[in-house]
């Protein structure tokens, strides 16, 4: 039976494993800085002289001065976030502004429905990042650091602030989706009026998978995240599989638009035969499409690379 | 500058150092599990924030421990604790106050907010579990300046605790020796 007064081995687990992603993180950020100037050489030389100087004044000012660095980076980092969160507050009132505008012009017939929903979702957007702003405040303000928003971010005085911002965020495309489908029955209505050509309905048919691959990979982040904090995953694993889960949304969204690409070479094709369109059209859908299933090639093969270090991963 | 950090001498070093640093902060916390283990993580992220550009300490356990009591300060300032019953808080105990959550929670929070001299004896009395001739040892002073450190110490805990314990003064008994 375990000692009550050992850790719990799950947490000295989970709290190595956080360790070590946090050392890699901090190493390849001091890596990827590389080559420093002059001028920054001579602060930083500078600044060692006042640490010096500073140290001289005695270790007893050591405990004091821990506690006042610690307030003053919360306090500096607090209004930076303060302000973040202001703006965003600004940029609510301007987007719901904005709709009281659209509907009146609605009711006067010089708008139109649509107009009124991406008002509608523009202000749902401005909630989510005051929602947002606000939690990074709220952890600055716990934690006297920067967000972290990384799968294995460890919790902040037992607030998991990752899976709350990217709740919040998911709303976002959920609000998109429902734009989008509104449109695509639009569209579909018109296409059966005669209004509108199939490549204008497959173009919302393309937004519509493309938001629904990303609201699956937000839920699998999230899914993740918790897997991570449960101790079934570690920080490495963690990490590779939200890379899996990114490329596997990239790939999701990039076929549909594949296959809209195709059309649209066949489109411009009948539209040259007919002497509606030039040669440069034709060759520019042929690009487009090759640049797509080029993307298309590296995600593949990024993905089939993730997959490799995960199973390397799963057989230590 | 801020430099590498050997991840196998940071693993190691955690794992020389996580259990007593981990006890440390627990006793503090009266047993409350999933503070110690918020305030022992919060202590380590605060480690790598400073190790990059100071390097490893000599004695890194004395290093995690001092920024440890830092954190706990940091947390018993923030806090504010329940309303306590006068007749569970006996200043005057000889036995440490580690295993009785609110008991602790109300001294850790007491100590948040007294002078560093008052409290670190305080500490080695209450959360250490250390005698009078112990404390006296390590800090190569005679018993008697001891007890009456601790007895300094304790009347300014009292008054600091009589916020938020109605009537602790008229409770606690004579000082004794323990």
């Amino acid at each position: 039976m375990r000692d009550q007064h050992e850790p719990r081995d799950e947490f000295v687990e989970r709290l190595q494993s956080t360790i070590s992603h946090e050392v890699r993180r901090r190493n390849s950020l001091t890596e990827s800085r590389g080559w420093t100037p002059r001028w920054q050489m001579k602060a930083a030389a500078g600044m060692a002289a006042l640490v010096i100087v500073s140290m001289a004044i005695g270790g007893a000012v050591v405990a004091l001065a821990y506690q006042v660095q610690d307030n003053e980076r919360r306090d500096s980092l607090s209004a930076v976030y303060l302000r973040q969160f202001q703006l965003a507050q600004q940029r609510l009132q301007l987007a719901q502004a904005e709709v009281q505008t659209a509907e009146q012009r609605r009711v006067t017939g010089l708008g139109t429905e649509e107009a009124i929903l991406e008002s509608r979702q523009k202000v749902a957007e401005a909630e989510v990042a005051v929602k947002v702003a606000q939690l990074q405040l709220e952890e600055v303000r716990l934690t006297a650091r920067e967000p972290l928003n990384d799968v294995s971010s460890p919790l902040a005085s037992g607030r998991d602030f990752v899976t709350e911002r990217w709740r919040i965020e998911r709303t976002v495309p959920l609000l998109a989706l429902e734009l989008e489908r509104t449109r695509l029955r639009v569209a579909a209505q018109r296409f059966q009026l005669g209004t509108a050509d199939s490549l204008e309905v497959a173009a919302v048919e393309v937004r519509v998978s493309d938001i629904e691959a990303g609201i699956l990979a937000f839920s699998q982040k999230i899914d993740i995240r918790q897997r991570f904090l449960k101790g079934e995953f570690d920080a490495a694993m963690a990490g590779l599989r939200v890379q899996e889960v990114m490329a596997e949304q990239r790939r999701k969204a990039l076929l549909p638009k594949v296959e809209f690409a195709q059309k649209g070479i066949q489109q411009a094709q009948a539209k040259f035969a007919t002497g509606m369109a030039t040669t440069i059209e034709v060759n520019e859908a042929k690009l487009r499409l090759l640049q797509l299933q080029t993307e298309l090639a590296m995600t593949d093969l990024e993905l089939a690379l993730v997959r490799r270090k995960i199973d390397q991963l799963k057989g230590k | 500058m801020p430099r590498q950090l050997s991840e196998d001498e940071i693993v190691q070093t955690y794992r020389q150092t996580i259990r007593p640093l981990y006890v440390y902060v627990l006793r503090r916390v009266g047993g409350d599990v999933s503070l110690a283990e918020d305030l022992v993580q919060e202590t380590w992220m605060r480690a790598l924030d400073a190790w990059p550009g100071k390097g490893v300490p000599n004695e890194p356990l004395a290093w995690l421990v001092r920024v440890a009591r830092n954190v706990l300060v940091s947390h018993f300032r923030r806090t504010q604790p329940q309303l306590v019953d006068p007749s569970t808080l006996d200043l005057e105990a000889a036995a440490p106050v580690a295993d009785a959550p609110d008991m602790a929670g109300v001294v850790s929070w007491a100590l948040a907010r007294v002078r560093r001299k008052h409290a670190d004896i305080l500490e080695a009395f209450y959360f250490d579990g250390k005698s009078i001739a112990e404390i006296a040892r390590d800090r190569s002073l005679s018993e008697r300046a001891v007890e009456g450190r601790l007895h300094r110490a304790r009347a300014v805990l009292k008054k600091k605790l009589s916020r938020i314990v109605i009537g602790v003064t008229e409770h606690a008994r004579p000082t004794r020796t323990p």
